[in-house]
């Protein structure tokens, strides 16, 4: 007669695979042989090979409390917003200068190393990688140093004031001790679009270091985080203006979606080979994409595409939806509704993992809820919630129309018969109502009051969010 | 010289025989025969795979010494009776550093095949499916047991398994406080 007590290490392992992150915690505590089990790299690395690709959308759209396979995974609150996800890991920025990397799986958090103080600056996180050859999770951040401010209390001459002033490139790193180090000086600052990381690599549609000021034709940035070099690569043929275009992640490789101004159609193009010899193709069409919604001031954001989930599901966002489309069968697998008050929607991919920070903050974090309320709340809504009215939103809207209401409840009901099919969707994130910024000495006194994290978007052509029904 | 040649004779039939044969005799730690169809066993198992192609099969009864009577007997099971629906394991990687894509969900019928077994039984079927190198089968009864410790506690944990708490208290409760979060149900 067996017992389990001598099951072979890999059965265990395959077991705890299996499991979510905080059964595997807990596993920890069973024995020793099992803690060792449950700790080491190799099956570290094997579990979050085997977590699903999930897309996090912030902030939530809106009052709706459940959608399917939703899950809230961090709760936080309103000075830190969230600007990267890798590896399981998120990036927040915290008061526009200070980041914070943390694993809401494992609820470890870590604060990056400050930034160099001067008076009202901001920072602004353009890639968050990790970096292989030391294994630590880095971040690549422009950093703003306004002429005016910076010296803090001092007089000084207009020389060294232009020399302290301006904008940089900043690397920042989870390594233990590490300090931020400077990059270079940003000749001409301009927007950065979000970034994709392919191997060693991140890349930008827009970035300051295409130069040329940053327009609609400017090149694609590459960023080689082992030698931390710039390079500049040419962009797919280039698309009428007003075009809506965004890069990211499709199996490896760099492609880029393209929907003109006011269409339903999507292209996407993908970028063959890197360096020299590099060329795109255009390797998927979508010829309709659901109709855009509006909202009582406006459209919601042209369509674009996020990324690509397990089995070539490609996730589409914009117009009021989510959709997502089968690359391989080439038609429409499902969509929900995304309306909600919040127009510029920031999706990330995430992928549950176990990986462990070098130095975690032993002390609660800051950015978690006040009020003894766990650091990282965390939840997993069950899949077979099969609530016809899963999939609606509240009427929010002014003016509509009665007719409409119906017609989303008879969506909802499809969806929901539908709920089966793919998703691994949408939103695991979840903020509080904006609450008044904590000012914290000095840098509150300076602090650009419209001062986002998430720049509107310039490849959103700004004609679209204007309102053309009354 | 008549003898001889009847003896020649006789292998050459054996060994017609036996390669015609569609099924593999496979012999339990306990000694105990089962027959299971070759086609399959060679389909579902990397490790029977390799020994039916190096002819290592042994007509009299291949030995399986760390697999007990029970286990093979569902091993066998498994493979006659549901060997058409189960993808080929050579087509899988077995190994779980390898492997990259999230598990797949087991099916009906696999969930009641290992839903009728008791414990000893399963945990016996999941090293047999181990030792074989039977992927699919692996991925069912590990499912299964993963479903077993969902939010139970530690202590509860050892009890299904019959594990001994090798910790001390001074370093158990180091655990506790550095996953304190952990072992709160939510």
């Amino acid at each position: 007669m067996s017992s389990s007590a001598d099951l072979v290490d890999d059965v265990l392992a395959e077991i705890l695979l299996r499991l979510p992150p905080k059964c595997v915690l807990r596993c920890r505590a069973v024995s020793k042989r099992w803690r060792s089990v449950a700790t080491c790299p190799a099956f570290a690395a094997a579990y979050s090979r085997r977590r699903p690709l999930e897309l996090l959308a912030y902030p939530e759209p809106t009052g709706r409390r459940r959608r399917p396979h939703r899950r809230r995974l961090l709760r936080f609150h309103n000075p830190a917003h969230l600007v990267g996800s890798c590896d399981g890991l998120l990036l927040f920025v915290v008061h526009q200068r200070s980041f914070l990397v943390c694993n809401p799986a494992t609820r470890h958090w870590t604060w990056l190393p400050p930034l160099p103080p001067r008076r009202c600056t901001y920072a602004l996180a353009t890639g968050f990688y990790l970096h292989r050859p030391s294994g630590e999770h880095r971040v690549l951040c422009t950093y703003s140093v306004p002429m005016h401010h910076a010296t803090p209390g001092s007089v000084i001459s207009i020389e060294e004031a232009m020399a302290m002033a301006g904008n940089f490139h900043y690397v920042l790193s989870t390594g233990a001790g590490a300090e931020a180090r400077q990059l270079g000086r940003i000749a001409h600052h301009t927007f950065t679009s979000a970034c994709v990381t392919l191997g060693a690599t991140l890349y930008w549609l827009h970035h300051p270091e295409a130069g040329g000021g940053g327009g609609s034709s400017a090149d694609i940035v590459a960023f080689d985080t082992v030698s931390e070099t710039f390079r500049r690569l040419p962009r797919p043929p280039p698309p009428s203006p007003g075009s809506n275009l965004r890069a990211f992640d499709m199996d490896g490789r760099l492609a880029v979606s393209v929907v003109e101004k006011l269409s339903r159609r999507m292209d996407v193009w993908v970028l063959h080979d890197g360096g020299e010899g590099s060329c795109w193709s255009c390797i998927l069409r979508i010829d309709e994409l659901p109709p855009p919604r509006y909202y009582n001031g406006g459209f919601y954001q042209s369509y674009e595409a996020v990324g690509v989930l397990e089995g070539g599901e490609l996730v589409v966002v914009g117009g009021g939806w989510v959709v997502v489309y089968d690359v391989k069968g080439k038609r429409e697998l499902s969509r929900v509704d995304h309306r909600g008050r919040v127009l510029n929607l920031s999706m990330w991919l995430y992928r549950e993992s176990l990986v462990k920070l070098p130095e975690p903050d032993p002390r609660p974090c800051p950015i978690s809820l006040p009020g003894g309320e766990p650091l990282l709340h965390y939840y997993s809504s069950s899949d077979d919630d099969d609530d016809a009215d899963v999939h609606l939103y509240g009427n929010r809207i002014s003016g509509r129309k009665e007719k409409n209401k119906q017609e989303d409840r008879e969506e909802g009901k499809r969806m929901a018969r539908d709920s089966s099919l793919v998703f691994s969707l949408p939103d695991a994130l979840c903020t509080l109502p904006p609450s008044p910024l904590v000012a914290n000495g000095t840098a509150a006194l300076h602090r650009p009051t419209n001062a986002r994290h998430h720049p509107p978007s310039l490849l959103q052509p700004p004609n679209l969010a204007r309102p053309t029904c009354a | 010289m008549e003898v001889d040649k009847g003896k020649g004779e006789a292998e050459e039939t054996r060994k017609v025989a036996e390669a015609d044969r569609d099924t593999v005799t496979l012999k339990s730690s306990d000694g105990k025969l089962f027959e299971v169809s070759k086609e399959a066993a060679a389909r579902l198992s990397t490790v029977l795979a390799g020994m039916i192609a190096g002819g290592s099969i042994d007509d009299n009864g291949t030995d399986l010494k760390q697999i007990g009577s029970e286990a093979l007997e569902n091993v066998v099971d498994y493979c006659n009776k549901h060997a058409n629906s189960i993808p080929s394991a050579a087509l899988i990687s077995s190994s779980i550093s390898f492997n990259t894509a999230p598990f797949k969900e087991p099916e009906e019928w696999e969930r009641k095949f290992v839903d009728r077994l008791s414990h000893d039984a399963l945990f016996d079927l999941v090293e047999a499916a181990n030792f074989l190198g039977m992927e699919r089968l692996l991925d069912v009864t590990c499912h299964k047991i993963s479903e077993m410790m969902k939010g139970k506690s530690p202590d509860q944990i050892r009890e299904v398994f019959n594990i001994k708490n090798d910790y001390t208290k001074e370093e158990l409760e180091e655990i506790r406080q550095e996953l304190a979060w952990a072992f709160y149900d939510d």
